[in-house]
């Protein structure tokens, strides 16, 4: 059904003059796995924006399941989207613990303490995360890694229906990046959650994400099976690169690689 | 108070219920209390002030015992102004509080971003117009205050605000500024009028509460206002986040910003129209009380409140008696008290200053 899911209808928005999203429709259903790459400044993360509900968009509209985002107060909104940011501000003395509790806010009574259905999603939260382990420590002592870790907790103890994450690998080490995008398959198959991801790992989206979908100067510009899009010409062409491709060992997926600009000989650092 | 949890860990000594958290805060401010009665141009024991507060208040029944003349001071000019300055305390800590949570700034308070200096311009206009009327303790001055502090701190907010963010360097300047504007404009009206050594003490914070009826209108709104800062508590550590995660999660982040800045500025002006400009409270209070408390706002908000009047009573008693029959300006003593104070409980925190 067409009304179903997170969907932008040609919407369109600008910060200034310049147009950052040029009449982009776009939809996520729940149970998917959508990556969303694109160079710099090429509007992911305002489309990012946009469909979480926090911008507006100029032209256009999204609407959440049928019905219009504007019609959805921002408390239920919160129950229904949540959103991993790249960082948060810098200076936050809260506790850990503390931290993945303010993603019940949207559920929690403005006096009373949380009730226990809010205390069971904040800790299947942290242990699905692994941030158990240093639940009292101060969010702004954390590394990138954990404070993104911490970040993707308070939004699984949201228990929304989709997902967005902007960058979400972007500070991980190989340990995190593994168990970050198992956790998502996981969760897209037993909650039936819709996961978009602003990735700039090509290859991590094609081995991990069913949809890659490539934006370039406020429009997408291609939008399907990674596989298929990685082997577009036109579609690698956008990155500015100039990029090679090989195959996953195990699966077969479609993986790219840079391709150095001098003669193999030169290359060759032996000494 | 399931939040409590994770911060309890976090700072040892917070393991038990909050009300028992806030007893040393309680207590001390009862004795604050009751020193600054009995302490003055008349020194009076402690068991009789006491005696007189509580039998006036309705709580003890007995027989007079003291001479007239004590209940007179005790009840009737001392009393008073120690309520009045223990609200006008609670009242700059808890407008600090919402500033720095809202701005997401820890160095911003009533005084530091000019709506103290607002709110005294208006006060002086209102003094110097013609018109008057008073209920309880409200009228032109009250009204003139309020539009001052709230005018002043839209427009700094305004002039600071880049792309989503209050820098700091940006939100202080601004408030410099407009602040020192603000005040050589108030010298300027008053100079202009020939009153500008009534003014230059009030500037200072003097305290002008002499009876019971000025404080009719303030002390419900300080109360309320205290009590509608508790309610946004929960909302006030989110926003922390920063605005759009703080949107993410469900919050009304412009309604809750504009609430909080025109409650801050309401409490502003109730304290200016009290007892002039008195710096660092509000810059103080709240950051002692997170560095015991943690950053939790439903701790901090009682916190805050209980704190900050007990500071200010005790800094008016020492501003009172230390120079008797001088009286210190209230505003000098604050910040000769609260300076020393604050750096004690800045080299004692072992963690990097977070809001």
């Amino acid at each position: 059904m067409q009304s179903e899911g997170l969907r932008a209808q040609s919407a369109s928005f600008a910060y200034t003059t310049t147009p950052v999203l040029r009449s982009v429709s776009f939809g996520l259903s729940r149970g998917e796995m959508v990556a969303l790459a694109g160079p710099n400044g090429s509007g992911k993360t305002t489309l990012l924006r946009v469909l979480s509900g926090v911008l507006r968009p100029e032209q256009g509209s999204i609407s959440l399941d049928g019905t219009d985002l504007r019609r959805i107060s921002e408390r239920d909104r919160a129950r229904l989207i949540a959103v991993v940011p790249q960082h948060l501000e810098p200076h936050l003395g809260f506790p850990v613990e503390a931290v993945v509790e303010m993603g019940r806010s949207a559920y929690a009574h403005l006096l009373r303490p949380l009730s226990s259905v809010d205390r069971s999603a904040v800790r299947s939260a942290m242990d699905a995360t692994g941030v158990s382990s240093f639940a009292s420590r101060v969010f702004n002592e954390l590394s990138g890694g954990e404070q993104q870790r911490v970040m993707l907790a308070m939004a699984l103890a949201q228990q929304t229906r989709y997902l967005l994450l902007d960058e979400p690998t972007v500070h991980l080490d190989l340990h995190h990046q593994h168990s970050l995008l198992e956790l998502l398959v996981k969760l897209r198959a037993d909650r039936d959650i819709g996961v978009l991801a602003v990735m700039h790992d090509l290859n991590l989206s094609s081995l991990y994400f069913e949809r890659l979908a490539v934006m370039n100067r406020g429009e997408i510009v291609a939008d399907g099976k990674p596989n298929e899009i990685l082997e577009r010409d036109d579609a690698l062409s956008i990155f500015g690169a100039p990029l090679l491709r090989t195959r996953h060992p195990q699966t077969g997926a479609t993986q790219v690689v840079l391709e150095r600009d001098q003669t193999p000989e030169l290359l060759d650092i032996k000494p | 108070m399931a939040q409590f949890n994770a911060i309890s860990r976090l700072y040892p000594a917070q393991k038990l219920p909050a009300i028992l958290r806030l007893l040393p805060l309680i207590l001390g401010l009862l004795v604050a209390v009751v020193l600054a009665t009995m302490y003055g141009a008349v020194n009076v024991p402690a068991g009789e002030t006491l005696s007189v507060i509580l039998t006036k208040l309705g709580i003890l029944h007995g027989h007079t015992t003291w001479p007239a003349g004590d209940e007179a001071i005790i009840w009737s000019i001392r009393f008073p102004r120690v309520v009045g300055v223990g609200f006008v305390g609670a009242a700059l800590a808890l407008a600090g509080l919402l500033f720095q949570a809202v701005l997401r700034n820890p160095l911003a308070d009533p005084y530091v971003i000019g709506t103290a200096a607002g709110a005294q311009l208006g006060v002086t206009i209102a003094i110097l117009s013609p018109v008057t009327f008073d209920v309880l303790g409200f009228g032109p001055l009250q009204i003139a205050a309020f539009c001052g502090a709230l005018v002043t701190v839209l427009f700094v907010y305004g002039l600071a605000r880049t792309s989503g963010r209050t820098p700091v360097v940006t939100l202080l300047l601004a408030g410099f500024v407009l602040s020192s504007f603000l005040i050589s404009a108030t010298s300027f009206l008053a100079e202009a009028n020939h009153r500008l050594d009534e003014m230059m003490t009030w500037t200072m914070g003097g305290v002008a509460i002499e009876s019971w009826s000025q404080l009719g209108v303030g002390v419900p709104i300080v109360l309320l206002g205290a009590a509608a800062v508790y309610l946004m508590s929960r909302h006030l550590d989110v926003i922390l986040l920063g605005e759009e995660q703080a949107a993410h999660l469900g919050v009304r982040v412009e309604r809750l910003k504009l609430a909080a800045i025109v409650l801050a500025a309401l409490l502003t002006s109730i304290a200016v129209t009290l007892s002039g400009i008195v710096p660092f409270v509000g810059l103080v209070v709240p950051h002692a009380a997170r560095m015991i408390y943690g950053p939790g706002h439903r701790m901090l908000v009682p916190a805050v409140a209980l704190g900050g009047a007990g500071f200010l009573i005790l800094t008016d008693l020492v501003a009172r008696t230390l120079l008797a029959p001088t009286e210190i300006p209230l505003g000098v003593m604050a910040a000769i008290l609260g300076a020393p104070f604050f750096l004690h409980l800045l080299r004692r925190s072992r963690r990097d200053y977070a809001i």
